[in-house]
C-alpha cells in the first residue's frame, strides 16, 4: 500500500461524506480494527530499519489528519441539525394569556392594612360574635335602654331579644372580662344597623383598639391617633381632635382629617369611661384607658377614591383591586 | 338646631366673625353640620350629641361660645306680669316623674299677630308656623330651651295632674293622629282625661286655635327617665320630647314663663293669672376633683387658676380645698355627673387640639385569636391560587335559602330592611350564587370566588369558608388552561387542606344543593367539615345557571398546622411500580389506595393513579385503574425481591377486599 495513494484516496472519499452516516462508516474504514490504518501500520514493520521513523511518522501524521478531519465535520453537522432543531421548535413568545390572577377584597386590603400596623405596635388583635345581647352591645357599654344615644345605632334584632352588634365595642367588653390589663387589643369585624344610602350600607366593617392599664391618658390617645394617620394618610393631612359624646368614653373625640373639600371625619375615639371599666370589674381610680374605632369602609373609600360605599358589596369582578 | 347667628349674638356681649363662629362650635363639640350666608345673617345646623340636650337652646349655645371666648354672657331679665287675673287652677304632680310644674292662666285681649323676628327664628329652626300662641311657646323653647305647652283654658278642668295613668289609654294628639298608651306614658290629665302626653305632645281635646281667649300656659321639668323612649314608641319625636329626652335646665321653667309671659303681652295685651306651682327641691350636683387627677388624665400639667377660670366661665361654682376642687354644677348641664366629664370640660375649652400628645410605652402581649390567623392563612391561599374574594351582607333571602333546600334552620331578623334580605344566612353559597349572577349576567366568563365570613343556624354560628368556580368554555382561549369542573376546584382544596397539613377524606354523598353523583362531603376523621360539589341540575335549571361547581367548609373546625421537625429526605434510591387493575366502576379510587398502602409495608412511599379508563374493551361495570407506586427505605437499598413480595401482597389483598384482577 502506498501512504501518499491512501491519503489521496481519503481526502476524495471524504470530500464526498456530507453525512453522520457516511463519515462515520469513513472513520470505520481508516480508523477501524481491520481499516487502511491498521494495515499501514502493519506495513511498518517490514520496512527497513533506517525509514521506520519516517514512515512512522508520516501514518501518525496521516491518523490525525482523518481524526481531524472527520470529527470536525461531524459537529458541524451535528451543529446544523441542531439549528435546525432549534428554528423549527420555536414558538410565539407573544401570543397573550390571561393568567388567573387572584385578589383580596379591598375592604379586606384596607382591614389588613390597619391591623399590621397596630400588631406592629404591640395590639393583640381579638374578635368577637356578630350576633350580640343586648347587655355586651349596650348595657356593658353605658348605653342604657331607652338612652336617646340608642338612636345612633338604628339596631337589628331577633325575636329572642339579642341583636346585631351595631359596632365592634362588645369585644372590648368581652376582653377586658377575660384578660386583665395591661391591655392592648384591636377588633375587627362586622358590625350591623338599618340604614342605605350612598354612604351607608346595612352591613360595614369596624376596627377598634383598646388600651388599658394604669396611667393611660388623653396624650397618649392623640399621640397614638396622629401617627397612625401619619402612617395610614400617606400625604400627612392636617388633623383636628374635637369634642364628640359616645357613651363609652369621656372624653369623646371625633377625628377629622383636611381633605380638599373641607375636614373629613375618620374615627371616633376617646378615654374609656369608668362605668365601662366598672362594668368589667375593673376600678377606674386605679385604671384608665383609651379606644378608637373607625369604618373600615371609610379609610376604603378615602384610600380607594370610591364615592358610593354600596359599590363595596356589589362585588362586581371587574373592578377587582390588583395588590 | 338651626338658628341665626343674629340670634345666638342677641346673647353675647361681643362680636365673632362668622369663620370663627362656624370653627369654634365644632371645636366645642358642637358640630356645624351645614352652614349658609343669607342676606346680612348666617343660617347655621348644628349636629348635636345625645348628651349636650341645653345646646337645644340659643341661650345654650351662647354660654359655650362665651366660655371659651371668655366673654359674658347677656341674659335678658323678665318680670313677673301683673297678676290681675283671679282664677282657680290646682295642680297635683307626681314628682318622681316631674320635678316641677308651673302653669299661668293668661286671658288674651285681642288678636294677636306672630312677629316678623319670631317668623324668622321658627323657620331657621324648621319648626312650622300654627298660630301666634303656639308659635311664642316654640320661640321661648328655641331661646331657653325649655318646651312649653298652651292648652285652651276653656277646654280643660279646674284640677291638672301630671300622673301616670292608671290603665290603657286612647287618646288622639295634636298632630291627628289617635294612640293606644299604656301605663308608662306620663301624662298631664284634668278631672275628666288626659289632656296632653307630658313631655311629648299636647291632645286634640285641648288644642288653641285661632279662637282661643283664654290658655293655661305650662311650663315644666319632666324627668328624661319618665320621657324616654315613649316618643320613639309612637313612632315619632317632637321638638319637647327631644328636649326632655335629654334633660332640660331644672331652673328654667320660671324664666320661660315670664319670658313667654311677656310676649304674649306685648303681642296680645293680657291678663295673667297667678302662677301655679308644684316643684321639689333639686340639690346642685357637686363633683369634686384634684389636680393631681386632672393632670393625670390629660398627660399634662395645667395651672389651677386656669382650670378655674374655665370652670367658672363655664358657670361652674368652684371652691378650692386643700387638695381638691369642690364643683357645683350648674343646673343646665345635666350630662355632667363625674370627674372625667370635668376632664372633658377642661380639654373641650382648652380645645382638644391645643393638648399635647405623648408616645405610649406599653407593651402588653397576649396570645393572638387563631381564628383570625387562620382566617388570613385561608385568605392567603386562596388569591395565590387565583381567586378573588368577595364579601355578601350577612342576611340573605329566606326564599332563595330555601330553593337551594340549604337550611331550615336560619335565623329570622325581627326587622329586615327588605324582605330579600331577611334571614341570617345558613351558609356562604347563596352569596356566592347572587355573585355569580350578577357577574355573569355582566359579561364575566370566568369564576374563582371565595368568601370567608360568619354563616349562622338557631343553634351555633362559625366561620365558613366557600368558593365557587365556573368557565364559560365557549370563551376558551388558545391556551385552554382554565378548566372548571369537579376535579379542578378539588385540586384548588387540596392545595389549601395541604398547606394546613390537613389530609380530608372526600366521601360520596350529597348535600341538597348538589349533583348527588358529582359531590362530596369532606370529612376529617369521623367529622363532616363541608362539602364540595356540582350545582344540583334542578337548582341549575330552576335558577337559570350553568354547571358551577361550589364548596363550603366550616373553617372553626380546622385547626392551625403544628410545627414539625423537617424530615431528612432518604438517601437510598427507590424502586417504582405500575399496577393496572380492573375493579367494580363503584369503588373509589381513594379506598383502593387506602388497601394498597395497607399491603405496601412501611416503606411505600406513594400511591398515585396515572389512568382511569371505562369504555371500549372492558365490561359496563368496571373499570380499569392503573396505579404507581413508589417504594424507598431510609436505612437500605430496597432489594427487588423484597418489593416483589410486597407488589404480590397487594394483588392478593386487592382480589380479596375489592375482587379486582390484575390487568395483564
Amino acid at each position: 500500500m502506498d501512504l501518499a495513494q491512501e491519503k489521496k484516496s481519503f481526502l476524495s472519499k471524504f470530500k464526498e461524506a456530507d453525512s453522520q452516516d457516511s463519515l462515520n462508516s469513513l472513520k470505520i474504514q481508516y480508523l477501524g480494527k481491520k481499516g487502511i490504518l491498521s494495515s499501514l501500520m502493519s506495513q511498518l514493520s517490514n520496512a527497513p530499519a533506517e525509514k521506520k521513523p519516517e514512515l512512522g511518522k508520516s501514518i501518525n501524521k496521516f491518523k490525525s489528519l482523518i481524526e481531524e478531519s472527520i470529527s470536525s465535520s461531524l459537529e458541524k453537522i451535528e451543529q446544523s441539525a441542531l439549528n435546525e432543531q432549534l428554528s423549527n421548535e420555536a414558538i410565539d413568545v407573544t401570543l397573550p394569556l390571561s393568567p388567573d390572577v387572584g385578589s383580596y377584597h379591598p375592604i379586606s386590603l384596607i382591614a389588613n392594612e390597619i391591623s399590621n400596623y397596630f400588631k406592629n405596635k404591640g395590639y393583640v388583635l381579638r374578635e368577637g360574635p356578630e350576633i350580640e345581647s343586648e347587655y355586651f352591645n349596650f348595657s356593658a357599654l353605658n348605653i342604657p335602654e331607652n338612652h336617646p344615644a340608642r338612636d345612633m345605632h338604628d339596631t337589628f334584632y331577633f325575636d329572642n331579644g339579642n341583636l346585631l352588634r351595631t359596632h365592634t365595642s362588645p369585644v372590648q367588653i368581652r376582653s377586658m372580662e377575660l384578660e386583665s390589663p395591661p391591655l392592648k387589643i384591636l377588633c375587627p369585624g362586622k358590625v350591623f344597623r338599618c340604614d342605605s344610602d350612598q354612604t351607608h350600607t346595612p352591613m360595614f366593617h369596624q376596627v377598634e383598639g383598646l388600651v388599658v392599664d394604669k396611667d393611660i391618658n388623653f396624650a397618649h390617645l392623640k399621640n397614638e391617633i396622629l401617627e397612625f394617620i401619619e402612617s395610614f394618610f400617606k400625604d400627612n393631612p392636617k388633623v383636628r381632635f374635637r369634642p364628640s359624646y359616645f357613651p363609652f368614653t369621656e372624653p369623646s373625640v371625633e377625628v377629622d382629617i383636611k381633605g380638599e373639600n373641607g375636614w373629613l371625619e375618620i374615627m371616633g375615639c376617646g378615654m374609656v369611661h369608668p362605668n365601662v371599666l366598672k362594668n368589667v370589674g375593673l376600678s377606674p381610680e386605679v385604671y384608665s384607658g383609651f379606644a378608637f374605632g373607625m369604618g373600615i369602609e371609610r379609610m376604603t373609600m378615602l384610600r380607594y377614591q370610591i364615592s358610593d360605599i354600596r359599590m363595596l358589596f356589589e362585588n362586581d369582578l371587574r373592578f377587582v383591586i390588583k395588590g | 338646631m338651626q338658628f341665626y347667628k343674629s340670634d345666638l349674638l342677641q346673647y353675647i356681649s361681643g362680636s365673632i366673625s362668622d369663620t370663627n363662629l362656624l370653627e369654634q362650635l365644632t371645636e366645642l363639640g358642637l358640630e356645624v353640620d351645614q352652614s349658609k350666608k343669607e342676606k346680612n345673617d348666617l343660617l347655621i345646623k348644628l349636629d348635636l350629641t345625645p348628651n349636650r340636650g341645653d345646646c337645644f337652646s340659643l341661650i345654650g349655645i351662647a354660654r359655650d361660645i362665651c366660655a371659651v371666648n371668655n366673654l359674658k354672657l347677656k341674659l335678658p331679665k323678665f318680670k313677673k306680669q301683673q297678676q290681675k287675673l283671679d282664677s282657680k287652677k290646682t295642680v297635683s304632680v307626681d314628682k318622681s316623674a316631674c320635678s316641677s310644674y308651673l302653669g299661668q292662666i293668661i286671658k288674651l285681649k285681642s288678636k294677636g299677630k306672630t312677629p316678623q323676628h319670631i317668623k324668622k327664628t321658627l323657620k331657621a329652626a324648621d319648626i312650622g308656623q300654627v298660630n301666634p300662641i303656639v308659635d311664642i311657646t316654640n320661640y321661648v323653647m328655641l331661646h331657653t330651651g325649655q318646651p312649653l305647652h298652651a292648652f285652651d283654658n276653656k277646654k280643660i278642668g279646674k284640677k291638672i295632674y301630671v300622673k301616670f295613668p292608671s290603665k290603657r289609654t286612647k287618646l288622639k294628639l295634636l298632630d291627628g293622629a289617635s294612640h293606644e298608651i299604656t301605663k308608662d306614658f306620663l301624662t298631664i290629665s284634668d278631672e275628666k282625661e288626659v289632656i296632653a302626653l307630658a313631655g311629648i305632645m299636647g291632645c286634640a281635646n285641648s288644642e288653641v286655635d285661632e279662637t282661643t281667649q283664654e290658655i293655661f300656659l305650662e311650663s315644666a321639668c319632666f324627668e328624661p327617665s319618665s320621657i324616654r323612649g315613649n316618643a320613639r314608641k309612637l313612632g315619632f319625636q317632637s321638638e319637647a320630647s327631644l328636649r326632655f329626652e335629654r334633660g332640660v335646665d331644672k331652673e328654667i321653667q320660671e324664666y320661660a314663663i315670664n319670658f313667654a309671659a311677656q310676649l304674649y303681652a306685648e303681642i296680645f295685651g293680657g291678663d295673667f293669672s297667678k302662677i301655679f306651682k308644684q316643684s321639689k327641691n333639686h340639690k346642685a350636683k357637686k363633683i369634686s376633683i384634684s389636680k393631681e387627677f386632672i393632670d393625670s388624665r390629660l398627660g399634662t400639667e395645667i395651672p389651677s387658676a386656669k382650670v378655674i377660670k374655665l370652670l367658672k366661665a363655664l358657670e361652674f361654682k368652684v371652691e378650692s380645698k386643700r387638695n381638691s376642687m369642690e364643683l357645683t354644677c350648674p343646673s343646665h348641664r345635666y350630662d355632667i355627673e363625674i370627674k372625667e366629664d370635668i376632664i372633658e370640660e377642661i380639654a373641650r375649652i382648652i380645645g382638644y387640639d391645643n393638648l399635647p400628645s405623648k408616645r405610649l410605652k406599653l407593651l402588653a402581649s397576649s396570645p393572638e385569636d387563631t381564628s383570625i390567623e387562620k382566617e388570613k392563612l385561608s385568605k392567603d391561599i386562596f388569591v395565590n391560587a387565583g381567586f378573588n374574594e368577595v364579601i355578601n351582607y350577612a342576611f340573605v333571602d329566606s326564599s332563595f335559602v330555601q330553593i337551594l333546600g340549604l337550611n331550615n334552620d336560619s335565623i329570622q331578623l325581627a326587622n329586615p330592611m327588605s324582605s330579600n334580605q331577611d334571614v341570617m344566612r345558613p351558609s356562604l353559597i347563596p352569596g356566592l350564587l347572587s355573585n355569580f349572577e350578577y357577574n355573569f349576567n355582566r359579561g364575566t366568563q370566568k369564576f374563582r370566588i371565595f368568601e370567608v365570613g360568619n354563616v349562622f343556624t338557631k343553634e351555633e354560628s362559625w366561620k365558613s369558608l366557600a368558593g365557587l368556580l365556573f368557565f364559560d368554555k365557549s370563551s376558551s382561549d388558545w391556551s385552554g388552561s382554565f378548566q372548571s369542573s369537579f376535579y379542578d376546584l378539588r385540586k384548588s382544596l387540596d392545595m389549601f387542606f395541604s398547606r394546613l397539613n390537613i389530609e380530608p377524606i372526600y366521601k360520596k354523598t350529597s348535600a341538597n344543593h348538589l349533583h348527588p353523583g358529582m359531590s362530596a362531603e369532606i370529612k376529617m376523621k369521623t367529622k363532616s367539615i363541608g362539602n364540595i360539589g356540582v350545582l344540583h341540575p334542578v337548582i341549575q335549571k330552576k335558577l337559570k345557571l350553568p354547571e358551577i361547581v361550589l364548596f363550603e367548609i366550616n373553617l372553626d373546625s380546622i385547626k392551625l398546622p403544628k410545627i414539625n421537625a423537617i424530615a431528612q429526605p432518604p438517601k437510598f434510591p427507590g424502586s417504582e411500580r405500575d399496577l393496572s387493575f380492573l375493579v367494580s366502576k363503584e369503588i373509589p379510587a381513594n379506598d383502593f389506595i387506602k388497601e394498597l398502602k395497607k399491603a405496601g409495608g412501611i416503606n411505600l412511599r406513594s400511591v398515585s393513579v396515572i389512568d382511569v379508563y371505562q369504555g371500549k374493551g372492558i365490561d359496563e361495570s368496571l373499570k380499569s385503574i392503573t396505579f404507581r407506586l413508589f417504594w424507598q427505605s431510609t436505612g437500605a437499598t430496597l432489594e427487588d425481591k423484597e418489593v416483589d413480595q410486597r407488589v404480590e401482597n397487594q394483588i392478593n389483598h386487592a382480589a380479596k377486599i375489592f375482587n379486582a384482577k390484575l390487568r395483564s
